[in-house]
């Protein structure tokens, strides 16, 4: 278990690229043959690497969703697809910056693209409400899956957002009726869906573009029915105690994939999205453009029916009166059922 | 006012039931009080007025029995899934001392009772959380009660009203509350998608996970008055304020204000209502085969009893 949280570590990593940059600065100008020892340097740094990403917390993943240098969905658009046209507006009230979308090309296959975004400096991450949607971007996002529906095109979803915007303005307008809206159009869209959650995935204002045929997640992004503080907030009323919190509650990628709420743990490269975008953006498309192939080939019929088993599907619990074949339960206990 | 009002403390073999309202003792059974103008009223009284206060309107929280017998026609409510009980999935801190203690509480294994019912003659299945199990919150049970009981509406073609009083997703259970969102809101689309109606009655409180999913998804939103009705709690809320909020911000009245709730009915009028609601729906009368068969199962079998096997799990009412 590293003492360490994982912005720690990257200093120290920092530290080390500082030291190979240095080292190769210093044999241009002596006109030296370093490549051994650079070799060498790299080799240790990659082995550091390696060793703390091994052990990286459930918080350490909070960290690294919420880095500032992460990839947002904006980044990845370029990675994915061959056009992007951004279209804005719920025809309703306003425009959120904090939800994006528009038409787009994957392979040459005209789809829908849908993703929140955070911003990368202070002027942006006002203007996209640090990644807060609001009633008009849940509406946005509806409106253009609607579109996607009418044109049988598919829609692709990123998430990354810390929750839903809980400003009076956003109440007013029903930010709650914008996300219920969501999740029962979305689950009966007569066209393929697939989400990919980037970075946070922050409760139901996340769920609210999330009601997919496939849910990917990338290998540090998070996904939780409430941020890490307001759970330690509320459940000890000591936000201090975050970190014990994402713990219990298995917020990670491959707790998610465990408790069968994703289809696919994407990889990200060694020492997280933020070292290598393009990279992590061809894991992406590799992964959507497959998932899409394989849920394209079912009948509408069949693509409704199954995206209701899926969520249908989800929940645990102990069923006295569950026939026993009826259930694959794990072993410990036979009596809890996943329906 | 007899003496003993006056008394800080209740004389020997008088329950002390005190709030620290400032209002004196009160003896058990006999008199209760008035949780928002601390009022002292009759126990009597304050049961015939359905726990709402005379002097200040106030709605007191019902247990899931107390709402199912005010609304429901007498004798007609058959449980469904009355068995089922949360698993601990992620072996959560204290999740498990919790229910437990829920249990002990409400007498309920979990947070949602469904079951079919008469209201006003027309047949319905009712759903009603009971906020005093974990604040009525939406875990694995729950979502699987709610879905099972709208798949049971869907296939008998009869409507689906829903009683909310829930803080939300319920944290103990993790993505897999969360989901609960998705869950009970997909079962609502497939009521929407066969034109089987869904009435949502929003209770105090109706929040967070609950709001932004089957409670605002009603085709008839009703409310009780003053009830709390928000997407994010308070204090979440004022530290992310940039906005000054109304006096009645997040009550029902605030939410009808706004344009997402049809109505508030006073707790006096709900059951009224509803049969109108259910009127216009053309809801079938209960003397329909389903009300039959459900008669003659509460007829052999005790509450909580499995009498016939439907619907998708092989529990229908009984
Ligand atoms: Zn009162």
């Amino acid at each position: 278990m590293p003492s360490i949280t994982v912005l720690e570590f990257e200093k120290l990593i920092d530290e080390l690229e500082g030291n190979i940059r240095k080292t190769r600065e210093i044999a241009g100008r002596e006109n030296r043959d370093v490549g051994v020892e650079i070799e060498d340097l790299e080799k240790n740094r990659d082995a550091l690497l390696r060793e703390f990403f091994d052990a990286l917390t459930p918080w350490d993943n909070v960290l690294l969703a919420r880095h500032e240098k992460r990839p947002y969905t904006l980044d990845y658009l370029p990675l994915l697809f061959d056009d992007f046209l951004p279209l804005h507006g719920d025809r309703l009230f306003d425009d959120d910056g904090a939800m994006i979308g528009g038409l787009a090309s994957l392979d040459g296959k005209p789809v829908v693209v849908i993703g929140q975004q955070k911003g990368r400096d202070l002027k942006e991450r006002a203007q996209r409400n640090y990644g807060y949607a609001r009633p008009e971007g849940y509406r946005k996002a509806l409106r253009l899956m609607k579109l996607a529906e009418r044109f049988n095109r598919p829609v692709i979803t990123f998430v990354d957002t810390p929750g839903a915007d809980a400003n009076v303005p956003s109440e007013e307008r029903g930010i709650s009726e914008a996300i219920a809206r969501n999740l029962r159009e979305m689950s009966v869209l007569r066209t393929p869906i697939v989400s990919i959650i980037i970075g946070e995935g922050g409760s139901g204002g996340a769920l609210g573009i999330a009601v997919a045929d496939r849910v990917l997640m990338l290998q540090h992004a998070v996904y939780s029915v409430i941020a890490p503080e307001g759970c330690a907030s509320i459940l000890w009323r000591d936000p201090a105690r975050k970190a014990e919190a994402a713990q219990a509650m298995q917020i990670t990628a491959r707790d998610a994939r465990a408790l069968g709420i994703i289809d696919e743990v994407l990889p990200e490269p060694l020492g997280g999205a933020h070292r290598a975008p393009e990279a992590t953006g061809e894991v992406i498309k590799e992964a959507v453009v497959r998932h899409l192939k394989e849920v394209g080939r079912l009948s509408k019929t069949r693509l409704l029916s199954s995206r209701y088993e899926k969520f249908r599907s989800l929940g645990r619990f102990i069923d006295p009166e569950a026939p026993e074949d009826s259930a694959t339960p794990p072993a410990e206990n036979p009596a809890v059922v996943s329906p | 006012m007899p003496d003993w009002f006056r008394r800080r403390h209740a004389p020997p073999g008088v329950a002390n039931d005190s709030q620290s309202t400032g209002v004196p003792d009160v003896p058990a059974g006999v008199f209760t009080k008035c949780e928002k103008c601390g009022r002292i009223l009759l126990a009597k009284d304050f049961e015939r007025d359905l726990k709402v206060c005379p002097r200040c309107d106030h709605h007191h929280k019902l247990s899931a029995d107390e709402r199912i017998a005010h609304v429901a026609d007498p004798g007609s409510f058959q449980e469904m899934d009355a068995g089922l009980s949360s698993a601990d999935p992620l072996g959560f801190p204290d999740y498990a001392a919790k229910a437990a203690k829920g249990v002990s509480v409400s007498g309920r294994p979990d947070a949602l009772v469904t079951g079919t019912a008469g209201i006003g003659g027309y047949a319905c299945v009712l759903g009603v959380a009971d906020f005093r199990f974990m604040g009525g919150s939406m875990g694995s049970v729950f979502g699987e009660k709610f879905a099972r009981a709208a798949e049971y509406a869907l296939d008998q073609k009869i409507p689906f009203v829903v009683f909310c009083a829930s803080g939300g997703a319920r944290m103990q259970e993790g993505l897999l509350g969360l989901m609960q969102m998705a869950k009970t809101s997909a079962a609502v689309a497939q009521l929407a998608e066969a034109g089987v109606p869904y009435v949502s009655v929003l209770t105090d409180p109706t929040t967070g996970g609950a709001l932004a999913s089957f409670a605002s998804l009603g085709d008839i939103i009703l409310a009780e008055p003053e009830a709390y009705v928000a997407f994010a709690g308070t204090r979440v809320a004022q530290q992310a304020q940039t906005h000054k909020p109304p006096a009645n911000y997040q009550t029902s009245e605030f939410q009808m204000e706004h344009g997402m709730v049809d109505r508030i009915v006073p707790r006096k009028e709900l059951q009224t209502t509803l049969v109108r609601v259910l009127a216009f729906f053309g809801a079938p009368q209960q003397s329909s085969p389903l009300a039959q068969a459900a008669a003659a199962a509460n007829g052999n079998g005790e509450m909580g009893e499995p009498a016939k096997s439907v619907g998708r799990n092989g529990k229908g009412p009984h």
